[in-house]
């Protein structure tokens, strides 16, 4: 299986001034990205827009990414959605283009019972040559895939980990202990990171990452290395930013601190509409006091 | 080739320790990286990467199969080295004031004037510190409001004339609060507790050679040859970050509120403007982080079309060390990218 690796970031989307994709910028992005920690990105997700974003839109991201940061990160495509036969189409093309990998999260809206996310999973595991991560986000999807199914799910071969952002421990806890040793559960909090490790959690699929790429690196290593005190400090001072992040629907508050840092990205397509005053003044106070990791200045 | 072999003229410096721990942060694609300095610092070693790199004594045979060579060492020495590293089949970007103004040199801000980068003959030249972080500031509002003049006061940190300046400015702090007698060294005034309205050396016309160069790589950089500008420079006791109050005059009226909305949607710039939350920019937040900052904008009472504002940097990174990776990320990039090889074509020594 390729190295995916702990440390992903759900790239957002650049948009140019009327609101079509900015290809160069998302360049600059993923290479800025993976200068300050990632060693994937996750590409055409929800916090890089997929709702509003064409087929063609995320096939060409997919295509520019892979180029711009070759061999050095993993792109994982969001190519699933809640159609089953829409997902495997998408992901095969997406498979030509040479991504890492594809991340599946639970079909939303349609609301399929457990059998159903078995069959849609494992219907575009064997549909696609490419190793499928899971996406458990009842907050998105209403429906909360339980462990029993991410378990029956994880003997499929490509099927390689989980991104969980159920928040429940527990439940997380028994998917570890259900699963083989090399199923990999990835955080889809960023709050939720470091007590994920502590159970036995891989990484984390992260969005302020965007802004903080190594300090999320640096308590991962630390925590690996036994050195908890420090990683917990890491984790504590993180928080605001993590906070801030969703203060309201993400990724309005992500790209408008993205702009704040001084790495502009443009701005968001509709239904999504800019932060507001109060959010944006949430944002603000948690940026101050950092150091931010991400590369500014990067210039077209 | 996806990996460049980088060198570093000046390593021992503080711009030399800067250029290191930015290429390492920024993971700028190294395949060989060559330390050089000047015989007296020669023979040191420097961590980069996990290693120990040995700083080797600089030749102009220093540079045979360079692609880059990142320059902090004088503007004698650039003199002297840059043509010979650019004949070798270098990129040289040098941080010294020696080749700024040559019409054959570009003169780049990433965030400014990038394409400028492309023209080059072998040579670009970085900015000053003080100058790289107002146009920083500047550009995004004269790009949507054209400047008619700048006038611009700074408080520049004694980084800026190196470690010894540094060191001097401690030694005399210690040595004044315990009541002892000081003797400046490096500056021609005790520089502790004081105020030096005098930064390189004197003009004709009544100017510094360091306000000069803001007068002049400004209109270089932004494209506005005759754009009316005026400075004063100042060196204060602060060891890093460099401050300046800018006073912009522009075609038409910019509210404070119209600026912020551009500056905080601008590349490489962090605006702090809440000033009855005591939050602006500090040089003592500045230092260690790579943004421009800019805060207290306000309407300048002196002038409809006025705009005051208090821009703060890093001068070591973003003034200098910063930007110049910057610029090699500009090259790296449109390299990697296939348009062109980084060694310009047709192209001789420059000078």
């Amino acid at each position: 299986m390729p190295e995916i690796g702990r440390l992903l970031t759900a790239m957002a989307t650049p948009f140019d001034a009327a609101g079509r994709v900015d290809y160069a910028r998302a360049r600059q992005l993923a290479e800025a990205l993976v200068a300050s920690g990632s060693e994937g990105l996750v590409v055409a997700g929800t916090t890089g827009e997929s709702p509003t974003l064409t087929r063609d839109e995320k096939l060409r991201l997919f295509g520019e990414v892979r180029e711009a940061v070759g061999d050095r990160a993993a792109v994982i495509a969001g190519t699933c959605n809640y159609c089953t036969a829409e997902s495997i189409e998408l992901s095969r093309e997406a498979a030509e283009i040479g991504v890492t990998g594809i991340l599946g999260p639970v079909p939303y809206y349609n609301k399929p019972p457990q059998e159903g996310l078995y069959a849609h999973f494992k219907a575009i595991a064997e549909a696609v040559p490419l190793p499928l991560i899971l996406y458990n986000i009842p907050s998105r999807s209403a429906t909360n895939m339980v462990p029993a199914t991410t378990i029956r799910l994880s003997v499929i071969d490509n099927i390689v980990g989980v991104k969980e952002a159920s928040g429940d421990l527990e439940a997380i806890g028994q998917i570890i202990d259900g699963t083989r040793p090399d199923f990999r559960v990835w955080s889809g909090n960023d709050a939720d990171t470091l007590p994920l490790l502590a159970i036995g959690g891989y990484g984390v699929i992260s969005v302020t990452s965007h802004l903080v790429g190594r300090q999320i690196r640096q308590m991962i290593d630390r925590f690996l290395a036994g050195d908890v005190a420090t990683a917990a400090a890491i984790h504590r001072r993180l928080l605001p930013l993590t906070r801030a992040c969703f203060v309201t629907t993400s990724p309005s508050p992500l790209k408008y601190a993205l702009g704040r840092v001084g790495f502009p990205v443009g701005g968001l397509r509709l239904p999504l509409v800019e932060v507001d005053e109060r959010s944006a003044a949430v944002m603000d106070s948690a940026l101050a006091p950092l150091t931010i990791d991400l590369p500014v200045g990067a210039a077209v | 080739m996806s990996a460049f072999r980088v060198a570093i003229l000046g390593a021992t410096g503080l711009v030399g320790h800067e250029f290191l721990r930015i290429l390492e942060e920024r993971r700028f694609p190294i395949a060989e990286l060559r330390l050089l300095a000047s015989d007296r610092s020669a023979g040191t070693r420097l961590p980069f990467a996990g290693e120990e790199l040995p700083v080797e004594s600089a030749r102009s045979s220093s540079f045979r199969g360079i692609d880059f060579a990142l320059f902090s060492a004088g503007g004698d020495v650039s003199k002297a080295l840059a043509p010979a590293a650019a004949a070798a089949g270098a990129i040289v970007i040098d941080n010294s004031a020696a080749w700024r103004m040559d019409p054959a040199v570009p003169l780049v801000v990433p965030e400014v004037n990038p394409a400028d980068a492309y023209s080059h003959t072998g040579i670009i030249a970085n900015p000053n510190c003080s100058t790289i972080q107002m146009v920083v500031a500047l550009n995004p509002l004269h790009q949507v409001n054209s400047l008619r003049r700048v006038v611009v006061d700074t408080y520049q940190s004694v980084s800026g004339t190196g470690r010894e300046a540094v060191e001097e400015l401690e030694l005399q702090t210690r040595q004044l609060l315990a009541g002892e007698a000081i003797e400046p060294r490096v500056y021609p005034h005790q520089i502790a507790f004081n105020v030096l309205p005098h930064i390189d050396i004197f003009l004709d016309n009544g100017y510094t050679k360091e306000e000069w160069k803001m007068v002049q790589e400004t209109r270089k950089i932004m494209h506005v040859p005759d754009l009316p500008v005026s400075a004063t420079t100042v060196r204060v006791p602060v060891p890093v970050g460099h401050s300046e109050a800018v006073h912009a005059e522009f075609t038409r009226p910019m509210t404070p509120a119209e600026a912020r909305q551009v500056l905080e949607h601008a590349p490489g710039v962090y605006v702090i403007d809440d000033p009855v939350a005591a939050h602006y920019p500090l040089a003592s937040y500045a230092a260690g982080r790579d943004q421009v900052f800019v805060g207290r904008l306000r309407a300048d009472a002196s002038h409809p079309n006025g705009l005051a504002m208090w821009v703060v940097a890093d001068n070591l990174r973003k003034g200098a060390a910063l930007n110049a990776v910057q610029i090699a990320e500009l090259l790296a990039r449109r390299h990697l990218a296939g348009a062109s090889s980084p060694v310009v074509a047709g192209r001789g020594a420059a000078g």
